[in-house]
């Protein structure tokens, strides 16, 4: 049985993921820019939360606390970056 | 005209090339005549006085036109209505034929499709059609 943390680390990963794919799904639809800003903020906090699963369960005593952050930063940065371009 | 003109293909051109009334009217207008080349400041004579349209107004959406591949532009920076593929010529066409016979409709969607941005965020997680 896995820790909790471990376990909601890997369910985080899991919605991103779907959450990525359900964008990208709707991107190429309709092709509404801001599905792919937001797709692509999905695919950086996917990338943050297999991390934190990495740094949790993988290699406990590695600190991954930079490239986890720097991987959520990039997704934000993405999305305020479609929603600012999309307002216009 | 029947509502099934507006189809999902017809709303998604209309979303991605004629995001505004403004852009309709220019589209329209060199539809209209599409053998002839046009200078911004012409478009801006012809339009006026029923539409009235900025110099950065018309420009933005001869540019919207332009990157959509339904006008060309020549060395002068004067732009001709030349649809890059058949499929876009009809839609153009089905636009005309809208602006003739349901103009308030025609407005309304272009309104509506204006702001369903976010409503397409909040679809995009619909795991089922509506």
């Amino acid at each position: 049985m896995l820790p909790l943390n471990v376990m909601l680390a890997l369910l985080a990963a899991l919605t991103s993921l779907m959450c990525t794919v359900l964008l990208f799904r709707a991107f190429a639809a309709n092709g509404v820019r801001l599905l792919l800003w937001s797709a692509l903020c999905f695919v950086c906090l996917t990338v943050n939360n297999l991390l934190l699963f990495v740094d949790l369960a993988v290699f406990p005593d590695a600190d991954l606390r930079v490239p986890r952050l720097a991987a959520a930063l990039t997704g934000v940065l993405f999305l305020l970056y479609g929603f600012l371009r999309e307002a216009e | 005209m029947e509502d099934a003109a507006f189809s999902d293909e017809f709303c998604r051109f209309l979303r991605a090339a004629v995001p505004t009334v403004d852009a309709a009217e220019v589209l329209l207008l060199l539809h209209r005549e599409p053998e002839r080349w046009w200078a911004a400041e012409e478009v801006l004579g012809a339009l006026a006085p029923s539409v009235s349209l900025s110099g950065s107004a018309a420009a933005a959406c001869l540019a919207v036109l332009l990157a959509s591949g339904l006008i060309a532009s020549g060395p002068d920076k004067r732009v001709q209505y030349r649809p890059g593929f058949g499929e876009l010529d009809a839609h153009v066409r089905t636009l005309a034929q809208a602006y003739r016979e349901r103009p308030v409709t025609l407005i309304r969607v272009i309104y509506a499709l204006r702001d369903s941005k976010i409503q397409s965020f909040a679809d995009a997680f619909r795991l089922k059609g509506k």
